[in-house]
């Protein structure tokens, strides 16, 4: 075992606290997840009493700790620490902070409309609060209120929670302080998330004089349109458009199809994606009936910000003035300005057309890899560096989120979710605070970590590790004899077994395992050492 | 003619116990700290595990006597050096006050050693009143609990005013040796080191060797030698720097055959990396070492580089695995990585890590150029310093991580060094180095 060596840092992680002459900081223990990366350290600080009270102001302080040859074993930040004076211990948290607050409530108006209809105040901000701790949100929920009352509320509780709450309790001890530290992926929690939907649109009233059947002379119609450049690179998920029956059009099959863009505003040729058919009995209503029509693509298809795309409508019998499909357009300017509605003949790509839009979605879904590197960018509170996905997911969704849960527990739905091909997905924060996302990698007897049977541990090419730097992530196997194997083989798998959580005990230089869906060792009470 | 010596000393204050005069030194024998280990048993398996040791402090006693022109004076010395006693507490409980020491030499040796008083109590021995009356001097035992080791009492120079540059090659160092020679002692003793900054300069890195051939083990690597890329740059070790263009992919940027491995003792080094020019943004690197091409370490995960010129980059075992074999076959020290544009290396050093320490500025510090950055392992503290040895200038801006190097009794130590400037990290940089020390020992 090395000596460990903790350091503190300015909030900005401009440079470390100086520890004054005579105090000592010591890591006691610390803890590592495979969803997460550090999860937990605690910190004893020992010195003159005068000197300790400082640490009462190093909440959100970040805080490695090394071992003697320079490798960082932990990090993260300090959540809550006390100091202990003899009899009484004084101590700071940030656990029930909560410097930005908004009020959700059931409207309780005076008019029949206004009642039941759920409201959220605007959020308020504690300035000092969050200039110094980073931003911590907390949406509170009231039942039947009214604006003022929930406002009221709102800021009686900024007024309380904007900052670190104190707590004094008559506990005699050793003169000492006490860090109690999290994992920097503790702090995608301390925001809700909110996302807008994806959608390329005009889906403004539509008007009926402007729409356009499909007939001999607009045998296909089309809508061009823009990907906003802000939005990278989305998958084209499903179409709303605005659709009526004029007569009786026979039973035609109607297909929307997606073209990348050919120049001159046409479209190339190559179908990126086809939606689900629409069969055209399913429109029904006539002109009057302005009901939009869903169809989603049966592939997703990247589509990439700044570009122009083609949303071109099919439909396999083209009607005749007494019974034809028609897509609603809008009134006659052209007021989507990211493209333009037209008709195409049955074959060749010239446009012809009213120069409008017609009305038009297409929504968008994101890889919820990238979902959660952008939660992890909106989340960082300026201590996150950034998100590097090693492995996609190939999963999309809308990305659409009310704002209503935190941006931890969004993310960790979506890691739980997988990939398409059924692997788990993991994340961790690294020693660089880059987010990493990476499915979980296979056991292999040249990668695995060994545990011999007098509890040392070993690579698989025989180098002696370090109890204190073993990381969650990775697989371990037991080097056993025959009659042991043999035995194990009827009680099934221990070995190899996927380590999802580790803890360190750095007085005895032990390590605490946690491994996969087994029962947590330190809730009954059984702990499994090495 | 030498004296026995046995003094408590505060500042400027002495209390002397063994004058002869006011205090006559009955009896003393200084305790010998008990060594403390931490060790890990196995059922099963011979022997414990041992993995740290340190001494502890020491309890002991000298039975003085106090005497004086009447009682009351001789009562009187007995509260002055249990008012002694008290500040010693004092300080080592509020770090308030002069440090108190033990002063001693029991042998007539000429030499004497210091011990810091951590705190202590006199107990008077009865009976005291008529033959202290007769007497006019009172007996008491003197116990204390001081630290574990004697200090010498001034410091001795190990090395004064050594120039070391940002680069090594055949006419230009980046250590400091010091003959084992010079060092005197029993225990390993503190260094305190006092760095000039010839220009203007912000982060140092000092690493320590002893055990390992320190004299000649081969620990800095020019970035040339990968031999994949060179162009020239003033300003780099040399005049040359390696280039490697980077891919989205992960990849093998440079690759260094080092020979002789065995002769790195199987230790853990802080491989460390001077770049030419600022490395790209989003560029992440990490350490392999092969054979072959075959992965015989490999460093667990990327890091992401910032754009300062001189980075820690991994700590890894070298060679791996195969400590104390004598012939080890040359090994590559791989550096792999991936991101958009150039990565320009200068070198590479292997900082042993049997002592590795950081020293870093607060926001906004720095070292103008003729000022001082002070690292004192003996008092425990790291400053700045306008002119040397000017106490009153100390200016407390600068933060040290990591163990602090110390000699060892007639062992020769080398010390390397890496600093930067807040710029361009120049290879031609200069540092001027004093080192000193206070030789320790257990027993007198």
């Amino acid at each position: 075992m090395t000596q460990l060596l903790p350091s503190v840092y300015q909030r900005d992680y401009s440079t470390l606290i100086a520890i004054p002459n005579g105090v000592t900081v010591a890591c006691d223990s610390f803890s590592h997840a495979a969803m997460g990366g550090p999860k937990s350290a605690d910190l004893t600080v020992t010195g003159p009493l005068q000197s300790l009270w400082s640490v009462l102001g190093w909440l959100r302080c970040p805080v490695e700790v090394y071992n003697e040859r320079g490798e960082m074993l932990w990090w993260g930040f300090v959540n809550s620490a006390e100091v202990c004076t003899g009899g009484v211990t004084v101590g700071a948290s940030l656990d029930e902070m909560a410097n930005k607050i908004a009020v959700a409530y059931e409207e309780a108006g005076l008019t029949y409309g206004e009642v039941g209809i759920r409201e959220t105040t605007a959020y308020a901000i504690d300035a000092t609060g969050t200039a110094t701790y980073g931003v911590k949100d907390l949406l509170y929920s009231m039942s039947s209120s009214t604006s003022a009352l929930a406002e009221a509320q709102r800021d009686r509780l900024l007024d309380a929670l904007g900052n670190p709450v104190a707590t004094m309790a008559l506990d005699g001890g050793d003169v000492k302080a006490t860090l109690q530290c999290v994992g920097w992926w503790a702090l995608l929690g301390w925001q809700h998330y909110s996302a807008d939907i994806k959608s390329i649109s005009q889906l403004a009233w539509p008007n009926y004089s402007h729409s356009i059947r499909v007939d001999a002379d607009y045998y296909r119609l089309g809508q061009s349109f823009t990907v906003p450049e802000a939005w990278g690179t989305v998958y084209a998920d499903w179409v709303d458009a605005s659709l009526f029956q004029y007569g009786d059009a026979g039973s035609p099959d109607l297909t929307f199809r997606l073209l990348a863009d050919g120049g001159g505003g046409t479209p190339n040729g190559g179908t990126l994606a086809a939606c689900n058919v629409i069969a055209g009995t399913a429109i029904t209503g006539g002109e009057q009936n302005f009901s939009y029509y869903k169809t989603a693509f049966t592939t997703k298809a990247a589509i990439v910000g700044g570009s122009v795309y083609h949303l071109v409508l099919d439909c396999d019998e083209p009607g005749s003035g007494s019974g034809y499909i028609a897509w609603r357009g809008m009134t006659g300017s052209d007021v989507y300005t990211g493209g333009v509605a037209y008709g195409l003949p049955s074959s060749g790509w010239t446009l012809t057309g009213p120069g409008a839009d017609f009305a038009f979605a297409v929504n968008c879904a994101v890889e919820t890899t990238k979902q959660i590197s952008d939660i992890v960018t909106a989340n960082a509170n300026g201590m996150l560096l950034g998100c590097i996905i090693t492995n996609a997911s190939g999963i999309y969704t809308p990305p659409y989120r009310a704002g209503d849960t935190d941006g931890l527990r969004e993310i960790e739905q979506m890691l739980d979710a997988g990939t398409s091909g059924g692997s788990r997905l993991l994340a961790k924060v690294r020693s660089d605070r880059y987010v990493e996302v990476y499915a979980e990698p296979a056991a292999s007897t040249t990668g695995d970590v060994y545990v011999r049977p007098d509890g040392q541990l070993v690579s698989w090419r025989g180098q002696l590790l370090d109890k204190a730097s073993l990381l969650p992530g990775q697989w371990c196997r037991l080097v056993l004899d025959d009659r042991a194997e043999s035995e194990l083989g009827l009680l099934g798998n221990v070995s190899p077994a996927f380590i999802d959580e580790t803890e360190y005990i750095v007085s005895s230089d032990t390590i605490r395992i946690r491994t996969r869906d087994k029962t947590d060792p330190w809730d009954v009470g059984a702990v499994r050492m090495i | 003619m030498t004296t026995t010596v046995l003094d408590i000393v505060q500042g400027s204050g002495t209390i002397n116990l063994s004058s002869g005069g006011a205090h006559t030194l009955r009896e003393y024998m200084p305790q010998t700290p008990e060594l403390r280990a931490s060790q890990v048993d196995i059922t099963g398996y011979d022997g414990s595990q041992v993995t740290a040791m340190s001494h502890a402090d020491v309890t002991e006693s000298a039975l003085v006597l106090f005497k004086g022109t009447t009682v009351e004076v001789a009562r009187q010395a007995i509260r002055d050096t249990e008012a002694v006693l008290q500040r010693a507490a004092r300080h080592t409980t509020h770090r308030q006050g002069s440090t108190v020491y033990l002063h001693a030499d029991l042998n007539n040796s000429g030499t004497v050693y210091r011990s810091e008083l951590l705190y202590g109590r006199v107990d008077v021995i009865p009976p005291t009143v008529e033959p202290a009356f007769n007497n006019l001097a009172i007996e008491a035992r003197i116990t204390w609990t001081r630290k574990g080791y004697w200090e010498a009492t001034t410091e001795g120079t190990l090395v004064s005013g050594g120039t070391v540059y940002t680069h090594d090659d055949a006419s230009h160092n980046n250590y400091i040796d010091i003959a084992g020679t010079t060092i005197t002692g029993a225990v390993p003793s503190p260094i305190k080191l006092s760095m000039m900054a010839a220009g203007s300069i912000t982060h140092v890195w000092v690493a320590q060797n002893t055990w390992v051939s320190p004299t000649s083990l081969p620990i800095f690597v020019e970035g040339e030698d990968a031999g994949t890329a060179d162009y020239a740059d003033a300003s780099s070790s040399g005049g040359t720097i390696e280039r490697a263009a980077l891919t989205a992919s992960e990849a093998t940027l440079m690759s260094w055959n080092v020979l002789g491995v065995a002769s790195y003792g199987g230790l853990y080094y802080r491989m460390m990396a001077r770049f030419g020019a600022d490395p790209p943004a989003s560029t992440q690197v990490r350490v392999r070492i092969a054979k072959n091409g075959v992965t015989l370490w490999e460093q667990p995960e990327l890091i992401t580089l910032t754009t300062a010129r001189m980075q820690e980059i991994a700590t890894f075992q070298f060679p791996p695995v195969l400590v104390g074999v004598a012939s080890v076959g040359a090994l590559d020290i791989e550096l792999r990585g991936k991101g958009s544009g150039n990565l320009d290396v200068d070198f590479i050093e292997l900082m042993p890590t049997e002592a590795f320490r950081r020293l870093s500025p607060i926001t906004g510090a720095y070292t103008d150029a003729n000022q001082y950055i002070v690292d004192d392992g003996i008092a425990g503290a790291v400053y700045r310093q306008a002119e040397e040895f000017e106490v009153q200038s100390a200016v407390p801006d600068y933060v040290g991580w990591g163990v602090r190097p110390q000699v060892w009794p007639g062992q020769s130590t080398r010390l390397h060094f890496l600093f930067t400037d807040g710029g361009t990290a120049s290879a031609n940089n200069t540092l001027v180095v004093t080192a000193t020390y206070r030789p320790r020992r257990l027993t007198l």
